[in-house]
Order: C-alpha cells, then structure tokens, then sequence
C-alpha cells in the first residue's frame, strides 16, 4: 500500500512502461487536480517537449484558464474531448489508446464499463505504453490496474492548487431551510 | 521461430502469416533483408520446413500452399539427403550421399520411388538411415524450430583500410547504419546509445561514446547525428578497424511525437483523429482549449484544432479546475453551507445573464463544488468541482 503522501509525484513511476491507475475520492469530483498534478509532476521530470495528453469525458471539462495559469501543462498539448455518454467515453478512450499517439489518458466517466473492455484498454495502454489514469467514483475490478486508491486526504485530492482556493476570511455559512424556495442573495 | 545457420536461415511463417501481412508480405521483407545484407540467396517456400533444402536447387522456388508433396515427388534422388533437421543433414551428409548413390544402383532415380517403399522395405534394404529420411519425408517427423531470442549487442564492423578522412568514413557508416537499422527493426528496439571504437594501427583503440537524447532507430537522422558527434575527431595512426555498437536500447513505442520520429507523419495522424471526433461529438466539444476574453466561464476557452499558448485575461481565485458542461440543475443539500465567490452580470448583448456563485461544502461530504443561482431561470445550478 503507497502512502498518500505525494501520491502524484508516485503516479507517474507506476505508469512508467503505460497502464491503468484509478483514482476514486468519496465525492468522486477531487481527482481532476489530483490528475493534473500527475501531468505536472511527469512534466517536470521528462526532458524534451512536452508530450501529448489527452482528457476525456462526459459531464465536462478542466478549466482551461486556471490550467494555463500553472504554466506547466501547455494547453496546445492538452487535447479535451467532451463525449455525450460514459460508455462513449470509454470508446474514445481505447481509439485514443489504440494510436498511441498519447502519453497520458485521463478519462473521467460517470459510470464504469464491462470488464472485457477494461482489459481490453489494460492491454492497448501496456502494448503502446500509454498511462491511463481513471478518475471516477465506481471501483473498477483491480486486476486490470496497476495501482488504484481512494483519496482520503483533501489537500492532496487539491496538489494541484498548492492549497484549498477559498479564502477562511471570506467563509459563510447559510443554512438552507428549505433550498427550493430560498434565494442565496435573500 | 526460427533457426539461423551458416548461410541458412528458416522461418517457419505458419503461426504468423496472417498476423504479418500474408505470405507475400513477409517474402518482400524477406527479399529487402537479405538486399540490405547483401547476401542474395536462393528463397525457398514450402509446406514444411523440414522439406525447404531438398528445393533449395533455384534462386527463387516458391510453391503454393498445400502442392509441395507434388513436387518433391518429382524430385530427383539427388535432393533426398537434404531432407529432414537442418543439423542432422549438416552431420550425416555424406553417409546420406553414399546412400543415395546405393539406391541409385538399385534403380531408383526419383524421390517417389523411394516415398513408395514401405517401412519394412526401407529398413531391411537401407537401414536406420532410411528409415529417418523416410519418417521426414512422409511428415511422421516435424520439424520444431526454436524462438528466437537474440542476447548479442547489435554491432558492426567497418574495414578502414579506405577510411583516410571524415567524408570517407561518413560514406561507409551510412551502408552500416542501414544495416543497424534493420537489425534494430527485426528486434523492435530503439538505439539510446552508441559506442564508436576506432582500431588504429598504433594499438591505441579510440573509444567514443554518444548517449542519445532522442531515441533513435532511422539511418538518416542517426548519420546525421553521428556527423556532428564526430566532427572534431582527429585519429593520429592510420585506422585500420572501426566497430559501432548499440550499447544501450529501448523497446520500439510507434507513434511517439517526437522531432525525429516521422513527427510531420504523426502530426497529421493527430490532426485526421481530432477531425473524426469533431465530426463525431461536434465542433464545440473536441479539440485544444484557445483562451477567449470572457468573463463567463463557460465562454472563457473554446475547442480549436491547433492553438497558440496565451495567458488568462481573467481568472477569479476561486474558481474551480474543473467545470460542468453544461451546468447541472442541482439542490442544496439542508446542511450545506455557501461561501460567496463572485456575481457575473452579462450584457443585453451576450444574452443577458445574471449568476452568483457561491462554494458549497456541507458537513458529510468536505468535497466542495461550485455552484451558482441563477436570477433569470430562478434555480440552482453545479458549475464546477474542486
């Protein structure tokens, strides 16, 4: 069991030669920063330029501003691909897979796929080495992956900021008796 | 699998011809390999491999899958000691010949008249001998050729005698690094490192070292490479021998980009799947994010098929990485609690918008999400996750 601490510094020695890692928190939405500081941290380490990462998924997109802000993914590098459903998702993945013409995958579905496809991706991202990281709240069978964890710690679900973005000083509360009908501004 | 000796190689090509292309296919490859090694041989193609030297008579003799028993029938005698393991034929080819020359005598002049002899007549007339050539010859006997599996560095060898200058010795190692390449194609590797080692008639070898930032396995970059690695290199003693080696490999990745490896070819492989997926999922939802100035996030980047690096226009601090496409209707949960972020009021222009966000984090779940109310529809919507 690898510690959680700088667990993305970790990611990308296990994808050395390609694979799939799956990285799950109890919300389910943490990992997108957990991903990028994968990408980051391989980044930082890989000479040349930068390869060619590819996100793929079907409820939306990383924030291409404050992706740009960190300076280190270069966003002409960093292909999205927003699909209508998960199993679209899953589809586009193992096309992607197949080309071979990126290093990183990051595919982030609503909802799992059958597992003869997940060794199908296992087998396309070993052969092309390709790193697949699966950011999604369903756990996966473990046999197809190389490494997969729940994040149980925010602030390393949140590497990718350094720290939480919202200020303590502007912190408040508003407690919603009833959230149909009450309006934050009231 | 196959099985290399002096002057001889066999490939069995049964397991794998569909998965290589067909028969044809592996012939042509066959035929360039043996260019690049300048070795033109006689090209045997057989039903079993155990049969391919008794056909081994022309430069070319290539049969049609399932008609081999045809023709070895119509062989002569001749051709019956090259029957059977390769290495067996190497050892017993004399005992064979004199053999043969008995049967002769005896009248048989063809490969048939000894394929219709029955076992016992083989063995009370020519012995074990006979009754080898026969269990080859009818098929009792098969061949298993083992895998390859190749350890030797990949190295090769330069005469100097011709070499007095940098341009000669450029002209020899392209030939070599054609052959290099080859040889690290048939291995599925890529070169890393190479070892120049220049055998000088005054005893003292120089040894050169060229670690590779870029892997690389192509004749032409590679010489390229080699040109300006040796451009100052200045050998005192006439040379006599310069070996090259690959001392150090990766395994063969295709499609890498990289500034050598066919990136124009690869650039356009990218550029033909981002279309098809445009096409698929539409415009708007494939491609590289080009920075707009917006202060609505959703209208802060576009999809593009090639873009230019830039820099935010704006960027609030408490916006999320990443962001809901579209937003999401969603409900409050009664114990969450709302931090504020920012209010976006847009012009009649833009359509008018009226949004204020807020961070949403509630005591069973420390997740937080980025939502906003919407003034115009009067309804919560998720925009966004940390």
């Amino acid at each position: 069991m690898l510690s959680q601490s700088k667990l993305y510094e970790k990611v990308p020695q296990i994808l050395e030669r390609g694979g799939l890692v799956q990285i799950r928190t109890a919300g389910g939405q943490c990992a997108t920063g957990f991903a990028l500081a994968c990408l980051k941290s391989f980044l930082n380490s890989a000479p040349g330029p930068p390869p060619l990462s590819l996100w793929i998924s079907d409820e939306g997109l990383p924030y291409a501003p404050l992706v740009s802000q960190q300076g280190q993914i270069p966003l002409s590098r960093f292909l999205y691909v927003k699909v209508p459903s998960a199993n679209e998702a899953w589809k586009v993945g193992i096309e992607a897979t197949q080309t071979s013409l990126f290093a990183w995958i990051f595919l982030r579905p609503t909802k799992g796929c059958p597992v003869p496809l997940l060794r199908k991706l296992q087998l396309c991202s070993e052969r092309t080495q390709t790193r697949l990281l699966l950011l999604m709240k369903e756990a996966l069978p473990h046999w197809p992956l190389k490494f997969s964890t729940e994040l149980t710690n925010d602030k390393e679900a949140h590497s990718f900021f350094g720290q939480f973005p919202v200020s303590e000083d502007t912190e408040r509360s508003l407690l919603l008796p009833d959230t149909q009908s009450v309006s934050p501004t009231g | 699998m196959f099985l290399p000796l002096d002057n001889t190689l066999y490939l069995d090509i049964g397991q794998t011809e569909k998965l290589l292309g067909g028969e044809q296919k592996i012939l042509s490859t066959f035929e360039n390999l043996t260019h690049t090694f300048e070795s033109p041989g006689s090209t045997v193609l057989v039903d079993r491999p155990e049969w391919a030297q008794m056909f081994a008579t022309q430069e070319k003799n290539i049969l049609d899958s399932g008609k081999s028993l045809n023709a070895l029938m119509r062989l002569p005698i001749d051709r019956l000691p090259f029957c059977g393991d390769p290495i067996s034929i190497e050892e017993e080819l004399s005992e064979r010949k004199k053999l043969v020359s008995f049967m002769k005598r005896v009248g048989m002049y063809g490969v048939k008249d000894f394929f219709q002899l029955n076992t016992q007549s083989i063995n009370r007339r020519f012995g074990k001998m006979g009754i080898d050539l026969s269990d080859w010859l009818t098929g009792k006997r098969s061949l298993t050729l083992p895998l390859v599996n190749p350890f030797e560095p990949i190295q090769e060898s330069i005469d100097g005698e011709e070499i007095f200058e940098m341009d000669s010795l450029l002209f020899c190692l392209r030939k070599t690094l054609i052959k290099m390449e080859t040889r690290l194609q048939g291995r599925a590797l890529i070169a890393k490192e190479l070892k120049f080692q220049f055998h000088l008639a005054s005893h003292m070898p120089l040894l050169k070292t060229l670690p590779l930032s870029e892997p690389l396995r192509e004749a032409s970059p590679l010489l390229k490479v080699i040109q300006e690695f040796l451009r100052n290199l200045q050998w005192q003693s006439p040379l006599q021998r310069l070996e090259v080696t690959v001392s150090d490999t990766i395994p063969y990745a295709p499609g890498q980009l990289s500034l050598w490896d066919q990136t124009e070819n690869q650039k356009q492989d990218l550029l033909n799947f981002v279309d098809r997926w445009r096409s698929r999922y539409g415009d708007n939802h494939v491609g590289f994010a080009q920075l707009q100035p917006s202060y609505l996030p959703e209208k802060s980047f576009s999809l593009a098929t090639e873009v230019a690096e830039s820099t935010p226009d704006y960027i609030h601090p408490a916006r999320p990485l990443f962001i809901f496409s579209p937003p999401q209707p969603y409900f409050p949960p009664k114990n969450a609690r709302l931090i504020p972020s920012e209010k976006l009021v847009t012009e009649w222009w833009e359509g008018p918008t009226v949004r204020e966000y807020f961070t949403v984090t509630t005591d069973s779940d420390h997740r937080p999400l980025w939502v906003f109310w919407d003034e115009n529809k009067q309804q919560w919507f998720l925009h966004g996750s940390f």
